[in-house]
């Protein structure tokens, strides 16, 4: 799919009523920004450490699926803070997010990211122990970080560029 | 004091260092693609002691156990992170020293450091009498709340340092 096609999308958000809410305040953006970088420290920890525990460093006296029930709830309800809060500021700068090339890796990436999240990553980190080989645990955990990693990059880079 | 502190940031910006950091196309976002990297590593350990301390996860894992098993990674990505924001720092030294986001986040930083001492010299010398309780005692889920505070407005500041570049 070209950028082209997304365009009148992209136009439509930038004029929508919260969008111009966003961009009319002062105090908007950075107060949900704060949301955004906050749920990613969340997402950060709980991602960081299990995948660590994947590839056989960090919490390794833990089992993985004893880690996973504990931090996959948290992994949820960042992803859901940040979601949210990324769509919002989006919508508020949608015509300088379309000319960007780094928010469209960031968005590249972190289709990349949440469909390896819910499928692979989730399937191995909540399964008996005992099934999973040491193989398949060590590349779910290179991959997951280096999507989530990607993502980040993207999105610092989009100021930059 | 002050003055002296801007002579040695242009003194900074125009080594060598700081002059290939800032020059070099590849050279920034490589070694912004360290600290990035740094950060996830030591801010996301760091984030789940502080969780386990708040008593919100990890709950039936004593908390020396977490702790004990993710320090050395906080420590190496603190490492990573303070030598590639060493770099961006020299390359950027007068700007960033004008900035009062910048200060924030060395100020915020510093907490930080306050912070996890504190709790090392007081709550976490009585750590055997609380170590598997679900719930630390109040000043333990307090460090915690405050690291978790404090690194996030690290990240925050840190972040609009570079986009009012």
């Amino acid at each position: 799919m070209s950028r082209a096609a997304l365009l009148p999308l992209f136009q439509w958000c930038d004029h929508t009523a919260i969008a111009i809410a966003i961009r009319e305040s002062t105090w908007l953006f950075p107060f949900i920004q704060v949301f955004h970088l906050l749920g990613l420290t969340l997402l950060l920890g709980t991602t960081v450490v299990v995948d660590l525990r994947l590839m056989g460093c960090g919490l390794r006296r833990q089992p993985i699926s004893r880690l996973a029930l504990n931090l996959w709830p948290w992994m949820q309800r960042s992803l859901a803070v940040i979601l949210g809060s990324g769509i919002l500021l989006f919508v508020s700068e949608a015509m300088k997010c379309y000319g960007n090339d780094a928010f469209w890796f960031k968005m590249g990436a972190l289709t990349l990211a949440l469909a390896f999240h819910f499928t692979v990553f989730r399937a191995t980190i909540t399964a008996d122990d005992t099934q999973v080989t040491p193989l398949r645990s060590r590349a779910a955990g290179v991959v997951s970080l280096l999507l989530w990693l990607s993502v980040g990059a993207g999105g610092a880079a989009i100021g930059f560029v | 004091m002050t003055s002296q502190l801007l002579v040695w940031c242009q003194w900074l910006e125009a080594t060598g260092i700081g002059t290939a950091v800032r020059e070099s196309s590849l050279l920034f976002p490589l070694v912004l693609g360290t600290h990035l990297l740094a950060l996830g590593i030591s801010v996301g350990t760091t984030a789940i002691w502080d969780l386990r301390l708040l008593g919100v996860t990890l709950k039936q894992e004593p908390v020396s156990e977490v702790m004990g098993q993710l320090l050395p990674w906080s420590m190496a990505g603190f490492a990573g992170m303070f030598i590639s924001g060493a770099l961006l720092f020299s390359s950027e030294a007068t700007y960033v020293f004008d900035s009062p986001w910048f200060l924030l986040k060395i100020a915020c930083l510093m907490l930080a450091g306050v912070n996890a001492l504190v709790y090392h010299l007081t709550i976490e010398r009585r750590i055997h009498e609380w170590d598997r309780q679900v719930r630390p005692p109040g000043a333990a889920r307090l460090a915690g709340a405050m690291s978790l505070t404090l690194w996030t407005v690290v990240i925050i500041a840190g972040r609009t340092t570079a986009y009012s570049l």
